[in-house]
Parts: C-alpha cells; sequence; structure tokens
C-alpha cells in the first residue's frame, strides 16, 4: 500500500513537471531569476523613459535649437537605474544559502554592482569558491569585471583564480583578460606586450576546444579564412525559430552575410 | 540599414539572391517583436543569449555591427562591408555575373 502511495506521488510529480513543461527551479536559482527580472523590469522602464523622451516636442525642439543646457535639464528627468540596491540585496540573499548555490549572487553583484559592493563579492568568491567550476559565468566576461573592481583589484583576483581553480577554461579566461588589456594598452612596452602575448598562448593552449580558443584564433582565422576571393567557410546553426540550417545551404545564389541587430 | 535591406530583399525576391543575417540580440521576445514592426523578412541566425558574444560572431572575429560579407553564388567572399546603395551595386553585379555565366 506504501509503495502504490510513493508511486502516485511520483506520478503526480511528474504530471507537475510536465504541465510546467521545465522542472522546478532550485530555491537557490528562483531567487536569482527574480533579482535578475527585476533589473530587467527597471531597465526596461528605464528604456521605455528615454524613448518618450526623445520621442518628445520638447526634446526635439531642444535638439532643433542645439539648446544643451535644455537637453541637460530633460535628460536629468530620466536618471539611470542604479544597481547598487539589488547587488546589495545579491549579497545578503547569498548569506541565505549554502556551498556554490551562493555564486550566482556574487557573479551578480561583482558584474553590475558599484565597486565597494563587487569587492565584497570579490571577496567572498575568493575566500570560499575559488575552485568552484560555477566561477567560468565570472570569468568569461572579464572586460566588464576589470571595470567593476579596477585594473589593479580586478587583475588579482584573476590571477588567484588562475592559479587555484582546476577547470582548464576558467584558468584560460583568468588569465586571458589581463593580458588582452595589455595587448591593447598603447602605452605598453615592448617587454609588456611580450609577456602578454605569451600569457595568451597560455591561456589558448587550455581553451583548446573552447568559445575562448576561437576568440584568440579570430585574427588568424581572418587572416586565412575570411579575404576576399576566398570561400567563405560554412556557418553551421539555427535560426531565430530553433530550425537548424546551414550557409551551404544557399550555394548557387549570391548572399549577403549580414552581421546585425535590432538592439 | 534595415529598410534598405528590406527594399533590397522585396526588389530581388524572384532572383537568386539571398540576405542572411547573424543575429545578434539576446532577447528573442524582443527580436519577433522588433520583427513585425519593422517587417523584416529574411533568416537569421541566432547567436544565443551571449548576443554580440555568441559563437558565430567569436568564430568570425566580428568587432563592429553590421559587419557585411558578400559572397558571388560559388561561396566565394567578393566584397566586405558595403552598405545600402554600395550593396545593392555589388550584389547587382553578382548577379549579372551570374546569368554571364561567368
Amino acid at each position: 500500500m506504501k509503495l502504490i502511495a510513493h508511486a502516485a506521488v511520483a506520478l503526480l510529480a511528474c504530471g507537475l513537471v510536465a504541465q510546467s513543461g521545465k522542472p522546478p527551479a532550485s530555491p537557490a536559482t528562483a531567487a536569482y531569476e527574480k533579482i535578475v527580472a527585476e533589473w530587467k523590469a527597471t531597465t526596461d522602464a528605464y528604456s521605455a523613459a528615454v524613448k518618450a523622451l526623445t520621442n518628445s516636442d520638447e526634446y526635439k525642439k531642444a535638439i532643433e535649437d542645439k539648446d544643451r543646457d535644455a537637453l541637460n535639464k530633460l535628460r536629468s528627468t530620466v536618471p539611470m537605474p542604479d544597481a547598487k540596491p539589488l547587488a546589495e540585496r545579491c549579497l545578503e540573499t547569498a548569506a541565505t544559502f549554502d556551498g556554490d548555490d551562493r555564486v550566482q549572487f556574487y557573479a551578480w553583484a561583482l558584474q553590475n554592482g558599484a565597486k565597494d559592493v563587487a569587492a565584497k563579492a570579490a571577496e567572498s568568491l575568493l575566500a570560499d569558491h575559488v575552485k568552484s567550476p560555477k566561477l567560468l559565468s565570472v570569468v568569461e566576461s572579464g572586460s566588464m569585471l576589470l571595470r567593476s573592481l579596477g585594473q589593479e583589484g580586478g587583475q588579482a583576483f584573476l590571477a588567484k583564480i588562475a592559479e587555484e581553480n582546476p577547470n582548464a577554461e576558467i584558468r584560460a579566461y583568468a588569465l586571458f583578460w589581463p593580458a588582452y588589456m595589455a595587448s591593447r594598452d598603447k602605452n605598453a612596452s615592448d617587454e609588456a606586450k611580450e609577456a602578454a602575448a605569451a600569457k595568451i598562448a597560455e591561456a589558448r593552449t587550455l581553451a583548446e576546444g573552447t568559445m575562448l580558443a576561437d576568440r584568440i584564433d579570430a585574427p588568424k582565422f581572418i587572416e586565412e579564412r575570411l579575404q576576399i576571393g576566398m570561400e567563405a567557410p560554412d556557418i553551421v546553426g539555427e535560426d531565430v525559430d530553433g530550425v537548424p540550417f546551414k550557409l551551404s545551404d544557399y550555394r548557387g545564389k549570391v548572399v549577403v552575410i549580414d552581421f546585425w541587430g535590432f538592439w | 540599414m534595415i529598410p534598405h535591406e528590406r527594399s533590397l530583399v522585396e526588389k530581388l525576391k524572384d532572383q537568386p539572391f539571398a540576405l542572411i543575417g547573424v543575429n545578434s540580440d539576446r532577447d528573442k521576445s524582443y527580436y519577433a517583436q522588433q520583427q513585425q514592426e519593422m517587417g523584416v523578412s529574411w533568416r537569421s541566425f541566432w547567436c544565443g543569449d551571449k548576443g554580440t558574444g555568441g559563437p558565430i560572431p567569436t568564430k568570425w572575429g566580428v568587432t563592429g555591427w553590421p559587419t557585411i560579407y558578400i559572397l558571388d553564388h560559388k561561396g566565394v567572399i567578393r566584397f566586405k562591408n558595403l552598405r545600402n546603395e554600395k550593396m545593392e551595386e555589388a550584389v547587382e553585379k553578382l548577379l549579372e555575373e551570374m546569368k554571364n555565366g561567368d
């Protein structure tokens, strides 16, 4: 009898899962998604307000008159949203969960929060999660991280991860970003540029088979495969409706490839 | 860009021509809404939720948008980054070439 009851509960659970289309999110993921949704609502409202402002007669007139003071005054009526309160809530929420469930909250605070909040998030990540596989999402957007933590803080943060995280892709990103920034620095000395190139090569080896490898290889790919007169490499992917297709499906037609977006 | 591309696609709809997008919008619902509003009929690869940092633009080293490649019917890259009227002229030239069996 007990067994049947269990089976019934299991079936019921299956039914619930099937109904919602995906398994229910863990409490940590649900809390995280709520924060992300809240921020999206805030930024969407901001975009709508900016759009309304720029479409207003007053604004158009100020543009026409080249009236800088009037424009500044109008723009100040739509302040940029501040992520700091939500980033602070991320830190508080992280503390209510255990282990790696905390990482996503710290990652958000690190990428969106003001410098002091970002620094706190970085500190917690290094103290308790430096070996976590979930750090991938943190190190992937390294340029943002170097901005929010500052060059020095960001580099120290990434150096520790490069040293201690066991995941090759994570270490690769942690090595890559500071070296990439250095390689683009116009004021860098030749030695610094050489050191950066060596680090990027090291990151490339670690990144084999990942998108970072493609990124590092891109200048070579352009040089060797994307010049005028060369046969274009195929693109295999999915369209916006999720239907798979290939660039080579269109062989026999003149094709314009357009990297674009509405944004 | 978009109005011009729309008119090019419309104008050449009976020709052996295709405009293939590699779209880097992150949000599919925004895409769907804009697609309708702007009358976008051409097919695009979707770059996933990493948007401009998705796999296709990363591999092709795209760092500016729009980036344009124009291929002839044999799949050979013939022009890069021509826009609007210049894009149209290039496409017409390649269609002409194709007709003449070059």
